[in-house]
């Protein structure tokens, strides 16, 4: 008895494996990833690195490791790097922004076109 | 039907969704339809699934003695204990296989759960990659090493693990290992789905940096272990042999720490791209061959599973493995050259570069020895072997030098240092480095490769208690106490001060290594109440006894063994006899371990008429000291491994606002 219930489980653990490979395909369509997106967060991870890099720089500089004059440099370098991501980042931010605002009022006017169409059929 | 029926079937199911998810993952990867890529990340899981399934009915089936099951009967018997019933699974080709597929389908699942979404251009990829070595696996389940193969009659009792592998010890050993080597199967998939999807920028390296850490960190546990083992179990007094099994462990060990040196050129500096493709392809690559090396047989071992021709269903693999990378990297030759070039040869970034090409080059050292007497009877016919002589000649010095470049890295700078500050940063790691190497001259110590373990380990010490006292001294020029300063020092540069840890560990496991120049041995045959001497210890053989363990029967010398006036301490090596299927003698050595020597004896055998005993002794110096280094290692790594990943703070909520705004604007 215990085993062959324990059977049954297992032939759903089966069938739920497969279920797991298959049911993307039976679901609505997906929209593939936005490459902007993508793109966005791996400039906001490159900003947070590059601060990362300016606080190591820091600790170099506070343990003796590099001289004022090289750290300075360095660190201008580094600032330098770091302010060019943000500022791209701005304008992709400002960008996407613009792209939802725009999706939204088409979302807005397309709702309100259904409304009006099932109110004159 | 039986609950085992389920077993092969789900090996099947699993088998073909594995093949339909690594097509389906590549094919969406390349057309970029989410559908195939959310599809192969769902094979993953099934196919994780039908492999956990898989592998819980094979342990049921030993721990409830299934008999019928040819491989059950000949790795269990019903007098083991159920702890190694369990491990047992893993203790022959077939369930070490399984266990294989099922650590693959673990850290599959987990890098699905954690990057599907962070990574959406190499997910299905990579998922298509892990899916296509989970292929290779379950068809060598399937078609070769069979685990769920049916006797056709019920024997009374199974044969039983051989004894050896019967050690809490080697019974954790391979899931370490695995842990290890199945790891860089993740890495590898990522560094795929870059080289597919041309993103070769630093996205999957700074991805992949925890997940090459923590295999990384398995394989030094894994090797720890084996070491271990060997030292307690196979009774030769040694840890390590230059074995081939042991070789093949400890080879992706090296390349992977100079991955993990490496990965952090191409974070700052956009450098060695190329070489990390190559590295995390030869750590991944290793990791199969030492897979082959075990259970090809082409290379004798101790460690060696039976002579099989299922590695060269692994060499197979290792070749389409390494080609397919290799095809693809010269396509994408153009996307894999530097950003940038070296500053300074005065700086962090050469210094890691030399580190690498050591690690490399020990790792090469490593191979050629091992595969000599495979390549040298492919060439002339004639099998020509090279022993411990030819890796210790060979790897002392590269070692040493090794030792060198850890304590260079951490007191320079990343692009470059001045010549001012590198005059004052070698200043007391100097010193240390000539007053240890004087100290370790003067107090008699005369081979060339402990001299120099002393001097320049006191240097790599040096230089780390230096760096950890100058940042220290820096934050509480702020006002901390320095207790604070420290703790947040090292809580706020985890993976900097991490690595500053695993070095002191390396340095602990150098020291351990370099004893073994030391090692005294002496073989005697005792009557009861005799005495004999060995270095300073004075051991008294007091007599034998028989006694009856859960499956073997043991003769115990009971040993009093006094350094000194010091307090007289028991031990009790054994000789145990195991009766069932294999009739295997084993030795159980007792070690009276101590900080700086380890006091270790061996029963080589007891003749019960005139109750004397043949009893081996050696006195090993500082071997506790490899094992604490690999704890310091592994404490390192941990620490490193907690740093908090980078974060890609979106503005999502001005992003909704906007949505909604233009909503009602509309």
């Amino acid at each position: 008895m215990i085993g062959a219930a324990l059977a049954l489980l297992g032939l759903w653990v089966l069938l739920a494996a497969v279920w797991l490979a298959v049911w993307p395909f039976f679901r609505a369509e997906r929209a593939a990833p936005d490459a902007d997106e993508v793109e966005l967060r791996d400039l906001r991870i490159e900003k947070e690195r590059l601060l990362g890099e300016i606080h190591e720089l820091e600790l170099d500089w506070e343990t003796g490791k590099l001289s004022d004059e090289d750290y300075r440099a360095l660190e201008a370098r580094l600032k330098g790097r770091a302010i060019e991501v943000m500022r791209e980042i701005d304008v992709r931010e400002a960008a996407a922004l613009e792209r939802r605002s725009r999706a939204g009022r088409r979302k807005r006017q397309d709702t309100k076109a259904g409304d009006e169409a099932r109110r004159v059929g | 039907m039986s609950v085992y029926a389920l077993g092969p079937l789900a090996l099947w199911i699993g088998l073909a969704l594995a093949l339909y998810g690594a097509v389906v993952g590549h094919l969406g990867g390349i057309r970029k339809d989410a559908r195939m890529a959310d599809a192969a990340v769902g094979a993953v899981f099934g196919v994780s699934a039908c492999v956990a399934l898989a592998y819980t009915l094979l342990t049921a089936a030993f721990v409830t003695d299934q008999f019928q099951f040819s491989y059950v009967a000949s790795n269990a018997s019903r007098a083991m204990p159920v702890w190694y019933k369990a491990a047992a699974v893993w203790g022959g080709m077939e369930g070490s296989m399984l266990l294989w597929a099922l650590i693959l389908a673990g850290y599959s699942t987990a890098a699905m759960l954690a990057l599907r979404h962070r990574q959406p251009f190499l997910v299905p990829h990579a998922a298509g990659t892990l899916l296509a070595i989970m292929s290779f696996f379950l068809i060598v389940l399937v078609f070769s090493s069979q685990p769920f193969v049916r006797l056709g009659f019920l024997p009374v009792d199974g044969q039983g693990l051989n004894p050896l592998l019967q050690n809490h010890w080697m019974a954790a050993h391979p899931p370490s290992l695995y842990l290890g080597y199945v790891g860089w199967s993740v890495p590898f998939a990522f560094a795929i789905g870059a080289l597919i999807s041309g993103r070769l920028g630093p996205e999957w390296i700074t991805a992949m940096r925890k997940w090459s850490l923590f295999p990384f960190m398995f394989l030094t546990i894994g090797n720890l272990m084996g070491s271990h083992w060997a030292y307690i179990e196979l009774g030769w007094g040694g840890f390590w042999g230059w074995d081939p099994v042991e070789n093949s462990a400890i080879m992706p060990w090296f390349v992977a720490a100079a991955f993990v040196h490496s990965i952090m050129i191409q974070e700052k500096k956009g450098m060695l791209k190329l070489w990390n493709v190559a590295l995390v392809t030869a750590t991944f690559a290793l990791t199969i061959l030492g897979t082959f090396v075990t259970r090809s047989g082409i290379i004798e071992s101790v460690h060696a599973f039976a002579s099989t021709n299922i590695g060269y269903v692994f060499l197979t693999f290792l070749v389409i493995v390494v080609a397919i990378t290799a095809g693809l990297t010269w396509w994408r030759a153009d996307l894999l050259k530097t950003e940038s070039h070296l500053e300074s040869f005065a700086s962090r970034e050469s210094a890691f570069l030399f580190n690498n090409l050591l690690l490399v080059g020990i790792a090469f050292a490593i191979w050629w020895g091992t595969f000599f007497p495979f390549i040298s009877e492919a060439l002339t016919g004639q099998r020509i072997s090279v022993g411990p002589p030819f890796f210790n000649q060979v790897n002392g010095p590269l070692s040493v030098a090794l030792l060198v470049t850890l304590g260079v890295g951490p007191v320079i700078a990343w692009r470059r240092t001045s010549a001012r500050s590198l005059q004052r940063n070698f200043l007391l790691p100097t010193a240390a480095l000539v007053a240890a190497g004087i100290a370790a001259v003067a107090i008699g110590i005369r081979q060339w490769y402990a001299v120099s373990v002393v001097a320049f380990g006191a240097f790599v010490l040096a230089t780390v208690v230096q760096e950890m006292a100058r940042g220290t001294r820096a934050r509480m020029a702020r006002g901390e106490n320095p207790a604070a300063a420290l703790v947040r020092l090292i809580g706020k540069n985890r993976r900097r001060y991490g690595g500053y840890i695993v070095h002191i560990g390396v340095v602990f496991v150098f020291m351990g290594i370099a004893g073994a120049l030391f090692v005294q041995e002496k073989s005697v045959r005792l009557a009861p109440g005799e005495t004999t001497t060995i270095g300073t210890f004075e051991v008294l053989y007091r007599n034998t006894d028989l006694e009856q363990g859960p499956n073997y029967v043991a003769s115990v010398a009971n040993l009093t063994v006094r350094e000194g006036d010091g307090r007289p301490q028991r031990i009790r090596p054994e000789r145990r006899f195991y009766p069932t299927g294999q009739e295997q003698v084993t030795t159980e050595v007792a070690i009276w371990s101590r900080l700086f020597e380890d006091f270790y004896a061996i029963v080589d055998a007891h003749h019960p008429g005139p109750g004397t005993a043949d009893l081996t002794f050696i006195v090993n110096p500082m071997v506790l000291w490899l094992w604490i280094g690999g704890g310091v290692m592994v404490f390192g790594l941990l620490v490193s491994l907690s740093t908090p990943r980078p974060k890609a703070r979106p503005a999502a909520r001005e992003g909704m606002e906007a949505e909604r705004t233009g909503a009602a604007a509309g």
